[in-house]
């Protein structure tokens, strides 16, 4: 497993973020968190990639205990958050948000590094010495996406990347997604196009007020049909 | 017409001292939200670092008081000011003020307040003279350094990758960590660049004062912010601009306000100030979200 995460209970003050939530993602995979808002799927991000502290339970990268690790230090061990926001720096030029990314990795050829993301998104190309705040919000997600590819990272966390975008920039992300796995990254797909992202899954959550509430394969909720029952909680829960 | 000149030769070298604190104030303010009150003492700590050196060499005693400034500035960040990160901006400020403060307390607790004296070779005072303006010879060092300051300071930001980095930083600064970019590194290479601008900056501005007290930078720094203020808090141009129009605010109304209103030129300054943030509650290139 290349993510584990143990009984995870996140709080802000009194209010609770996660309750217990357990969840493990194996290497080169596609493992998508459904859920409806405020269900907590942000809450688990950002609580991996150390924005947030946990108060309860763990999570391991490998055999990693991530416990006390600073964002940054995780980012440099290969886990990469697109977070919902995008996380654009829109006073920066593309190419010096694809920059950006070196400060995650080290020892290689930089140029080579840059292809990677405009292979996958040749608008980043044309596009590079523009200001990125000048960008449509979809190009802004391929340039979030292809500033994670550029950082290489081992396990790429996607916060609902398909939020606001127009239905065939959509279909744009969701066709590069399978790409992504083949050269080698592991994905956490956080969407809530929930079908859709359970489908081009390996595996799927069903996080709701803050605990999972069902977990499986594809073709395990294939046979629901609606997975709106998971969301009210109906067959699903457990 | 020689009077003209000369006056902008003074607003240049002037506002070219400001721009030096106004730059290193706005480049901590634009990463950590802190409006550094103790950046004045950086000038004070430089004015008695002039003292060690002065009379060998001053290309030693210039390295000399960077260490030293560049030294402070850090121990700052580190002491003061990591142990606080997060905190809302109001408490890194009078953090900020109690280390000015205690600063200069201590400065007054080791030398009794009495002003020292610097020893400048009279090369350095001795003017030029270009068609008929008579320059000094450190006004033009003042403007050269600063000008040149300001032109590696731009391609350390947009040229390297800690550059990038620290503008990343002032935008976002959650997000630059999510990409790696240590936060401690960044914090620490603005309060090292703040250093080195105040050192220069001091060096200069000491060399011509003459002499000094411990509450030397506090004019300098009141100028800096004031500036900073005036250009938009955050904004590195915002900040060179407003200190300039500081610098010719303070040298016109020098020249044009009859004598006996002389005396009173700050706050005339200083009513001009207001008056231009009435206009412009952000600054000139303020907007709060542009910063850098």
């Amino acid at each position: 497993m290349i993510l584990t995460i143990d009984a995870l209970t996140v709080k802000y003050g009194s209010v609770v973020g996660l309750s217990r939530v357990s969840l493990k993602v194996a290497e080169g995979t596609i493992v998508a968190v459904v859920g409806a808002n405020g269900a907590g799927k942000s809450t688990l991000m950002n609580t991996v990639a150390g924005l947030l502290r946990p108060t309860e339970g763990s999570i391991f990268l490998d055999e990693t205990n991530l416990e006390g690790l600073s964002p940054e230090s995780r980012a440099r061990m290969g886990l990469s958050l697109v977070p919902e926001d995008r996380g654009i720096l829109t006073e920066l030029t593309v190419i010096e948000n694809l920059t950006l990314a070196f400060a995650a990795r080290r020892g290689f050829k930089r140029s080579d590094a840059f292809e990677v993301a405009f292979d996958r998104f040749p608008m980043l190309k044309d596009f590079r010495h523009r200001r990125a705040g000048e960008l449509s919000g979809g190009q802004q997600q391929m340039l979030a996406i292809g500033r994670a590819l550029v950082a290489t990272p081992r396990l790429l966390l996607l916060d609902e990347p398909s939020l606001g975008l127009a239905p065939v920039v959509v279909d744009q992300l969701f066709s590069v997604y399978r790409t992504l796995v083949e050269s080698g990254v592991t994905i956490v797909l956080v969407e809530q196009f929930a079908r859709r992202a359970i489908a081009i899954s390996d595996y799927a959550y069903v996080l709701k007020n803050h605990i999972v509430v069902a977990e499986g394969t594809p073709a395990y909720f294939a046979q629901y049909g609606e997975l709106g029952d998971a969301y009210l909680g109906r067959e699903l829960q457990r | 017409m020689t009077t003209v000149i000369q006056a902008l030769i003074d607003a240049m070298s002037i506002g070219s001292t400001y721009a030096l604190v106004a730059l290193g104030v706005a480049l901590i303010f634009g990463i950590m939200r802190l409006i550094n009150f103790a950046y004045g003492e950086y000038f004070m700590v430089a004015a008695y670092a002039m003292l060690a050196f002065n009379a060998v060499s001053l290309f030693i005693s210039l390295l000399f008081v960077i260490l030293v400034v560049v030294a402070f500035s850090l121990l700052t960040e580190r002491l003061a000011f990591r142990p606080l990160r997060g905190a809302d901006p109001t408490t890194l400020m009078i953090t900020s003020f109690a280390l000015s403060y205690l600063a200069q307390k201590i400065a007054i607790m080791l030398t009794s307040g009495e002003a020292r004296t610097v020893v400048v070779p009279d090369s350095w005072l001795a003017p030029v003279h270009v068609f008929g303006v008579e320059i000094g010879r450190l006004e033009i060092w003042i403007t050269v350094s600063a000008i040149s300051l300001m032109i590696t300071l731009q391609a350390i930001l947009t040229r390297t990758d800690l550059g990038i980095q620290m503008r990343a930083a002032a935008e976002d600064f959650r997000m630059a960590r999510l990409l790696g970019v240590a936060a401690d590194r960044v914090i620490m290479s603005a309060f090292a660049i703040g250093g080195v601008l105040a050192a220069i900056g001091a060096f200069l501005y000491i060399a011509k004062l003459g002499s000094f007290t411990p509450s030397v930078g506090a004019p300098i720094l009141l100028a800096g912010i004031v500036a900073t203020v005036i250009g938009g808090l955050g904004s590195l141009k915002g900040a060179v601009t407003g200190a300039y129009l500081l610098g010719l605010a303070q040298v016109s109304l020098q020249i044009a306000l009859p004598t006996n209103l002389v005396a009173f030129r700050d706050a005339f300054v200083f009513a001009f100030v207001i008056l231009l943030l009435l206009l412009r509650p952000t600054g000139i290139f303020g907007s709060y979200v542009q910063r850098i």
